[in-house]
């Protein structure tokens, strides 16, 4: 399991933001203070980092440079600030991503996922395939694979494909999946969402899936049932 | 400001009508009843003409002294960008009524200076004082979208519409304080088009969607025009925010140039909805501050701000708005984008 190391002194958002990350499957790690935070962070061993970086040209920063001397581990910046400035120098202190608040949640979890990818990707080990049971998903050539036979998907169907196997068997809101194709530009509605999941529906029954492993929730949204698979 | 009169020799002498009166009555006297004395008519004009120079003498020095402190005076104001620094400028007079005036106007000008100064650091803190605000506040609504991630069901889509209001709200007051303030603190850069779109589209992302509304962007990739980014995003945030609350279930992006190539060329960006419009009457003054049309009353959460902030922007700027609108089938903002850098308010590039 990922331990994420949270950087933040404003208790809501500190055990909020642990909350999350757990419930998403990491171990959440808190430091509250800013002094010597860079020491103690590299103690804790994290995989990412995600450092508040409270107001422009505080503290935040300052950690952020320390931890960069001493440690790789990625850095990603929330901050409430827009200025472009503030973007450049945290990148100039050894940043790895940059989240300006107020910030949505699936767009934090996607840059820690996206960066934990990228730094084990570094040390060999390969995250692009995506296996739950038999199905299983290389997410590089966007083909889903099945009992020996394979289907090419679409970058919306494997975009969907593989937010629903991250988190099985729980219910993924047509906003929430929605919200996440659109994060790569594909701009969809309602309606094409419904043709884009039941194309994708049909190749995993074509790949021969039961047609119960994209379980539709009227009115609430849909899941993959590990159950049928 | 009313322009002061100039100071010529023509108005000097209106001015001074009543001792040339005396002066002449004198002359004229003295032309009369020296004669009675026995004088010859050679002592007289001696006379009279030693008199004459006299007051050529007087009304000369004096006018000469008074013309150059005030033609001075009058030509600094034109000069300078505050009356209020004239009196700084100005040479001490050498006479009484200028030295009084000069005294009265120059504690009018510490006066008012003073006062300008103090209003400004006001201002300035105010403004220091809203930018702070709005990075506290940042942090709650934080907090509150992180609790929501892990809250489903109505209450939840109904909690996270009204964050998404205060959200918007908040970055309105942010932008309304950087724009009242006089500082331009803005930077003309080339932007590419369409990723700005796609951008703002996706910062709107959970609003448009859950208002229904679909971004549709026919904007090539490679469509640069020349503005701030990140004013250029409030606008574009702004205007499709408005789209998704009166309704639009598409919001579609184009861009063309008119007159390329020309000192007048530039790239127009349409921002076309198909909501519910706006009434006619209104058009004209969805720009002004503080306007709030049928639509705004009816939906019950306008301040009038949002539009008046994206025309100021764009005036400031140097681009052209204009907005039309068919009540029932929708809206279209046009931007202006000029070419020419010089049609473009560049400051401090």
């Amino acid at each position: 399991m990922a331990r994420i190391l949270i950087i933040e002194d404003d208790e809501a958002l500190k055990n909020e933001l642990a909350h999350l990350l757990e419930l998403s499957g990491y171990e959440a790690v808190l430091e509250d203070k800013y002094a010597q935070a860079a020491e103690r962070a590299v103690r804790h061993d994290p995989d990412c980092v995600v450092i508040d970086l409270k107001l422009p040209g505080a503290d935040g920063l300052q950690i952020c440079r320390e931890l960069r001397k001493i440690s790789s581990v990625p850095i990603i910046i929330l901050t409430s600030s827009d200025k472009e400035f503030d973007e450049v120098m945290a990148m100039n202190l050894g940043a790895d991503d940059y989240v300006t608040k107020p910030y949505r949640p699936a767009v934090l979890l996607a840059r820690i996922q996206s960066l934990i990818r990228r730094q084990q990707g570094s040390n060999g080990a390969s995250n692009a395939e995506l296996r739950i049971k038999g199905l299983s998903l290389h997410l590089d050539s966007g083909s889903a694979e099945y009992a020996g036979s394979s289907a090419e998907l679409t970058r919306n169907e494997l975009k969907i494909l593989a937010l629903l196997m991250r988190q099985p068997d729980v219910i993924l809101s047509r906003q929430e999946i929605m919200e996440e194709l659109w994060e790569s530009d594909a701009f969809i509605d309602d309606n094409t969402l419904t043709v884009n999941i039941n194309r994708l529906r049909k190749k995993l029954i074509d790949l021969g899936l039961p047609a119960a492993c994209i379980e539709t929730r009227r009115g609430i949204g849909y899941c993959l049932c590990t159950d049928a698979l | 400001m009313t322009q002061p009169p100039s100071y010529s020799l023509g108005s000097y002498l209106k001015d001074r009508w009543f001792q040339l009166l005396i002066a002449g009555v004198v002359l004229l006297g003295l032309a009369v009843m020296l004669p009675a004395f026995g004088l010859n008519l050679a002592a007289i004009i001696v006379i009279e003409g030693f008199i004459l120079l006299g007051y050529l003498f007087l009304f000369g020095s004096d006018y000469v002294r008074r013309y150059r402190f005030y033609d001075d005076a009058i030509k600094l104001v034109d000069q300078v960008q505050h009356v209020y620094e004239v009196p700084s400028l100005l040479q001490w007079p050498d006479f009484l009524d200028g030295q009084v005036a000069y005294t009265i106007v120059e504690d009018l000008s510490r006066q008012s200076g003073e006062e300008i100064g103090l209003r400004q650091k006001e201002f300035r803190d105010y403004r220091e004082f809203i930018e702070l605000w709005v990075h506290e506040i940042k942090t709650p609504l934080a907090a509150s979208r992180l609790m929501l991630a892990t809250m489903h069901g109505e209450q939840a889509v109904k909690l996270s519409k009204e964050l998404d209001r205060a959200e918007l709200q908040v970055e309105q007051v942010l932008y309304y304080a950087r724009m009242a303030s006089l500082a331009n603190d803005y930077h003309i850069h080339e932007v590419a088009l369409a990723e700005l779109l796609k951008d703002s589209c996706r910062k709107y992302a959970r609003y448009l969607i859950e208002c229904k509304t679909t971004p549709v962007i026919e904007v090539a990739d490679s469509e640069t025009v020349l503005a701030d980014d990140s004013w250029l995003r409030f606008m574009v945030g702004q205007i499709i925010t408005n789209s998704a609350k009166y309704e639009a279930t598409s919001v579609v992006f184009r861009s063309w140039e008119e007159n390329a190539n020309t000192p007048h060329g530039k790239t127009i960006l349409e921002i076309a909805d198909n909501g519910m419009g706006i009434k006619a009457a209104d058009v004209p003054r969805v720009f002004d501050k503080g306007f709030i049309g049928q639509n705004g009353r009816a939906k019950g959460s306008a301040t009038g701000i949002g539009l008046y902030l994206v025309a100021e922007m764009a005036e400031r700027m140097g681009l052209s708005i204009t907005l039309a609108s068919e009540e029932g089938s929708g809206t279209r903002v046009l931007l202006g984008f000029p070419h020419d850098r010089r049609h473009l308010s560049l400051t401090k590039m």
